[in-house]
């Protein structure tokens, strides 16, 4: 099966005045059709970064190397108008913020139109109104064909992110980023909109790069889960063997740190990775875990970068314990 | 053993204005009758989603708003009697952590300054305050090189630990955390969670810890007291409320919280809630969660009361409290 998407060694580096800053680091990835990948990490691990890559939508004192192929396309260095095409199109994304990315001076319906319009303009003002309205239902909006005519404000912040997807999903894409899609909503809301994301893709088949900063929600939607620490994929698998053999002491950290709802025992403390994740500028050498990591060799972790290890079929971790104490059970 | 805090039937209404000449048409009940108790050495926390009025019963316990009536009492006694030299005094013993510790934090001070200003303001500890400062850093786990520095120097953790040593320095009996992990990542919250807990142990301190993670709120909480459009609706230990939720909207919140373990999530059955939230201003009339609920009745259009069995309070006609 050709993959619908496939990054090789994705790196990007900021240049300023004091230096260069090398923020995201040898990134692959790849994504199956129909296929749904959850990116996790906490804030400064790189996983937005890597969507911005991904869709050219990067600053312009950023370089960027590797490669990146949409549907057997390269898109590093491919001419603005062939992203343009693709993006809105073949590649969709949904973003955090609904209010910010939705225009607050037109309806919701012309919006939708004008995602569908911007690549083909062979239909009619009546067929795309009916077409918004029909993409409204679709994501659970009740009354759409008036709501189609409400402005932003006038929605809720789910009705806003649903609307948002909608949007994103009008042209039927081959792949979806959504970037935190629900971090800002409630947990009821929270539920709806992943429920609307999980309905859509069904419908159209279409893959889905998920980043979000929650376990939980990873381990609801993904198929597969990439962890991300300083500009690095530190682990890759499967998400049952990612939860139930987690490899890289970074991910068991993670895990061991969240408070549990379905917890037996609340007495025990949560465990807690000690100090901090470095700013790319203060990245140690060698493991960039190394200084928190509880099962860290001297000589070894604090000197050579590790390189990902396969664990078992599918599963990678960039650990070199990994490698000297062999797979997880 | 008697209540550290205790609020009865607390009440905000703020006016609803409208037209040019903003004119007072109505008012919004932002906290509606809300009853509640906790012990030293307790956790009780205060759950449910935006616009619930969790936070406003927050400000109202520490005297940042003003109830519109209502009583607050800390160990017996009534601060919506007070006033004056008295008030200022009995404030001392509720002290507030706050959300966002970007926020909170004057950034033009050094973190000495802002630990020991309640201090001053209080006229306490005039000659050793540095020395305070310092053990209070100490008792939230930050050495004492972070005084000098200022909020910009420090991490989120470290500064809500800075925030959480702000408020200890009066030694209050009660501190009201509102939502005081949820602008961390995991791996800090972990260490938040942790210094809370020992805290609690060392001094007695009793918590209101306001949150919408509803898994943080079952890890500190020993009671939990649910909110919706200002009124409680469910309110009983944590224990029981996790493992058996009375009312439907606690059922729907608890079945929507993702649960970090792929087969769990597998197997779940998830209530999804229909529609949004009713806008404050234009409840449905009765419960307020009847636009919404599926076990909703023509018995749905009065107001459930908060009715108690067993140490297990509900606010829902059909709650069987048997």
């Amino acid at each position: 099966m050709n993959p619908v998407l496939e990054v090789e060694n994705l790196s990007v580096t900021f240049q300023y005045r004091e230096g260069d800053v090398a923020a995201l680091r040898n990134v692959s990835l790849r994504i199956d059709p129909g296929e749904s990948l959850g990116v996790v990490g906490e804030s400064g691990s790189g996983k937005s970064l890597t969507s911005a890559a991904i869709m050219g939508l990067l600053p312009n004192n950023a370089s960027v190397t590797g490669s990146v192929r949409f549907l057997g396309q390269e898109l590093l260095g491919a001419p603005e108008s062939t992203l343009r095409d693709l993006r809105g199109r073949r590649l969709a994304i949904i973003s955090q913020d609904a209010l910010t990315a939705l225009n607050p001076v037109h309806t919701v319906g012309a919006q939708i139109a004008e995602a569908i319009r911007v690549h083909d303009s062979s239909h009619s003002r009546a067929e795309l109104r009916a077409r918004a309205i029909e993409l409204l239902d679709l994501v659970g909006i009740p009354q759409p064909s008036t709501r189609v005519d409400n402005y932003p404000h006038e929605f809720s912040g789910g009705m806003r992110q649903r609307a948002l997807i909608a949007m994103s999903v009008a042209n039927e894409p081959d792949l979806i980023i959504a970037d935190e899609p629900t971090t800002a909503l409630d947990v009821t809301v929270q539920a709806q909109v992943l429920d609307v994301l999980a309905r859509i893709q069904a419908r159209t088949s279409s893959s889905l790069m998920l980043i979000t900063h929650d376990l939980g929600v990873v381990a609801g939607v993904a198929d597969r889960v990439l962890v991300m620490y300083s500009g690095s994929v530190v682990e890759e698998a499967g998400v049952d063997d990612l939860f139930y053999k987690t490899t890289h002491p970074y991910t068991r950290g993670l895990l061991a740190s969240l408070p549990r709802l379905d917890a037996r025992d609340r007495s025990q403390p949560l465990y807690r990775i000690p100090g901090f994740q470095p700013a790319p500028v203060e990245r140690p050498p060698g493991c960039p875990f190394h200084p928190r990591c509880d099962v860290a060799v001297a000589g070894l972790c604090d000197v050579e970068r590790p390189l990902p290890i396969v664990v078992r079929t599918g599963h990678v971790a960039s650990c070199h314990r990994a490698e000297i104490d062999g797979p997880i059970a | 053993m008697t209540a550290v805090l205790e609020v009865r039937d607390l009440v905000k209404e703020y006016p609803v204005r409208s037209g040019v000449l903003r004119r007072v048409t109505g008012s919004v009940k932002a906290v509606n009758g809300i009853s509640l108790s906790l012990e030293r050495g307790r956790t009780l926390g205060l759950v449910g989603e935006t616009g619930c009025g969790k936070s406003t019963v927050g400000r109202c316990l520490v005297g940042l708003v003003e109830p519109t009536s209502g009583a607050v009492l800390l160990d017996g006694d009534n601060l919506s009697a007070m006033s004056g030299r008295e008030l200022r005094a009995a404030r001392r013993r509720i002290q507030l952590v706050f959300q966002d510790p970007y926020a909170s934090l004057d950034p033009r001070q050094s973190v000495e300054a802002i630990v020991s200003e309640p201090l001053r303001l209080h006229g306490l500890a005039r000659n050793n305050e540095s020395a305070r400062a310092a053990a209070l850093l100490d008792l939230v786990g930050l050495s004492s090189s972070v005084l000098q520095q200022y909020p910009h120097e420090l991490s989120g953790g470290q500064r809500q630990r800075a925030g959480i040593a702000r408020a200890l320095a009066l030694e209050p009996e009660v501190m009201v955390l509102d939502e005081p992990v949820s602008a961390l990542d995991v791996s800090v919250q972990a260490g938040i969670l942790n210094l809370l807990e020992e805290l609690q142990q060392e001094l007695g301190l009793a918590y209101v810890f306001i949150a919408h993670d509803l898994s943080v709120v079952r890890h500190v909480s020993h009671e939990v007291a649910v909110m919706y459009l200002g009124r409680i609706v469910e309110y009983v230990d944590a224990d029981t409320l996790y493992a058996s939720p009375r009312h439907p909207y606690t059922q729907a919140l608890l079945s929507a919280v993702p649960l970090p373990d792929p087969r769990a999530e597998r197997s779940r059955q998830r209530i999804l809630l229909e529609g949004d939230l009713p806008s404050p201003i234009d409840l449905p009339t009765g419960c307020a969660f009847r636009s919404r609920c599926w076990n909703s009745t023509d018995a749905c259009a009065t107001v459930p009361e908060l009715r108690v069995a067993d140490g297990h309070a509900v606010a829902c006609h059909h709650a069987d409290l048997t």
